[in-house]
């Protein structure tokens, strides 16, 4: 039943997915094509708007795999869904695989097409060859720690977009919220995003765990994780003894992941007990 | 053990209340019509009944189950509004259910979308209202349910297909089966229907066999309907 229950929503988004990925490739071909003419300012101000076409279409596909999500939970097709004889559990997972499927191929689709965009960019404006322009953006990218922080900060921010997502979608429609209709989720996203920011906040300042940034910036993107609370730092950049912050904190992963899973208990017992369909 | 039993059940909106302490009980091999004017708690029943409404009150039981997953598997339900995506083509969504529901019956689909005059390959969203109601209703009889839920299932179809639905309908019904009909359209129902229910501010106001009705009271159900309802 998964398997049916993925495929169907899968299915469903591609209708109209699907022509915005072609969009999006159409864009980084066009990009291509005109940064082959090599001319400075066509190619600059074409390529600027190409791009912005670019990450609009992206946009969209994450606002349609939201509104799909709301139609088959709340919406006009909410009867057919939830008339399915599936677990919660498994009702919820196909929900979520669905969700990371689309975010991580959109996000996957956007990091191409930017990184192309930059190269193409970087090689007009310094009059160079595409090759060349590649090899010196690779020098400064891929280094494997930054490639390793930027893979976790994506799959990090996945996940949690996809879990506030499911979770305003089901809490927000139910009980007294289900009057407001779409303004339901929106309420309950915009609190939780209030309540995590003050939690991120907390937990960063207070968990004794950093991130120890390099001390001389020409070693290069160096860094080693201490055990130490950024709340010191900041009150010396309060009191004027420093004016750098040397810490970052990361406590917040740890409460995040903690908050996920009381979100995905609270999304499971709604979805199961205090359905109500408009 | 009745099919549907319901004990004080209490569903409100805000202040609102929908269905005001409702006790029923209802055994299968029959034909049950709900009806009742504009906000007597119909749909809000059906709903409850159908497993997409568990914000109540009071104990509703199907096959002895609270409605949720196991209700799931032996009810087919109706709603009064279109549910399935209109990108879809009549013989997509006739395989789509026969993947999600073990007691779908494809060739039964297929033969009342013929019975319909509906093309296989046409596409929901380029269907009539009328159609596309078609479609829900041979979608909801073609299951080998053991309860059938239909709201308002001929509300948007002209007279003449109104008629095919219903003989459709009953074409389709098992006789160990229940079916729960709501609708104002008394006069199309009447003779399809073994007994009535009454409901009038989520209260039962007149429940029983359609010829003991008529019998009691020396008029049709539908002159009744009038005749309370005025």
């Amino acid at each position: 039943m998964f398997s049916k229950l993925y495929k169907y929503q899968i299915k469903e988004l591609w209708f109209i997915a699907r022509y915005f990925y072609l969009a999006m490739t159409g864009t980084i071909l066009i990009g291509l094509f005109i940064s082959e003419t090599r001319i400075p300012g066509v190619v600059q101000f074409f390529n600027t708007l190409l791009l912005i076409g670019f990450i609009i279409c992206g946009i969209a596909i994450i606002i349609f795999t939201i509104t799909h999500d709301y139609q088959n939970q709340q919406g006009k097709r909410s009867y057919f869904f939830r008339s399915i004889p599936a677990k919660e559990s498994v009702i919820i997972g196909s929900r979520l695989s669905y969700y990371l499927t689309y975010y991580f191929a959109t996000v996957i689709v956007l990091a191409i097409g930017i990184a192309i965009f930059t190269i193409s960019h970087t090689a007009i404006n310094m009059m160079l060859p595409f090759h060349i322009a590649f090899s010196i953006i690779k020098d400064i990218f891929f280094q494997t720690k930054i490639i390793g922080m930027l893979l976790f900060i994506i799959v990090y921010a996945v996940f949690h977009q996809v879990i506030s997502m499911m979770f305003a979608i089901t809490i927000g429609s139910h009980a007294r919220l289900k009057s407001l209709g779409i303004g339901g989720p929106i309420l309950v996203y915009f609190l939780h995003y209030v309540a995590m920011q003050i939690l991120t906040l907390i937990s960063m300042l207070f968990i004794p765990i950093s991130i120890k940034l390099p001390e001389n910036p020409d070693t290069g993107f160096e860094f080693r994780i201490v055990f130490e609370s950024m709340m010191p730092e900041m009150s010396k950049l309060f009191s004027a003894q420093s004016n750098e912050i040397k810490y970052i904190g990361i406590g917040f992963i740890f409460t995040t992941f903690i908050v996920w899973i009381i979100m995905a208990i609270w999304i499971y017992k709604c979805s199961k007990n205090k359905i109500s369909l408009n | 053990m009745s099919t549907i039993k319901i004990n004080n059940l209490c569903k409100n909106y805000g202040k609102l209340q929908a269905i005001n302490n409702l006790s029923l009980e209802l055994n299968s091999g029959q034909i049950v019509g709900l009806v009742g004017p504009n906000g007597s708690g119909k749909s809000s029943l059906l709903r409850i009944l159908g497993a997409f409404d568990m914000a109540y009150s009071g104990e509703v039981l199907i096959n002895g189950f609270k409605p949720g997953l196991e209700s799931r598997k032996i009810v087919s339900f109706l709603p009064d509004k279109p549910y399935i995506s209109e990108n879809l083509r009549a013989e997509q969504i006739i395989e789509l259910y026969d993947g999600f529901f073990s007691d779908f019956n494809k060739e039964k689909a297929f033969k009342m979308l013929e019975l319909f005059k509906l093309k296989p390959e046409q596409k929901l969203i380029e269907m009539s209202k009328g159609m596309g109601e078609k479609v829900q209703v041979l979608l909801t009889m073609s299951r080998d349910a053991e309860i059938f839920i239909l709201d308002e299932p001929i509300s948007g179809v002209d007279p003449a297909s109104r008629k095919i639905i219903l003989r459709s309908m009953i074409e389709g019904f098992s006789e160990d089966a229940l079916m729960v009909v709501s609708t104002h359209l008394l006069n199309d129902i009447e003779n399809i229907i073994d007994s009535v229910i009454f409901l009038d501010s989520g209260q039962i106001k007149i429940q029983g066999s359609t010829d003991d009705l008529r019998e009691q009271y020396g008029k049709s159900i539908n002159e009744l309907f009038e005749q309370i309802f005025q």
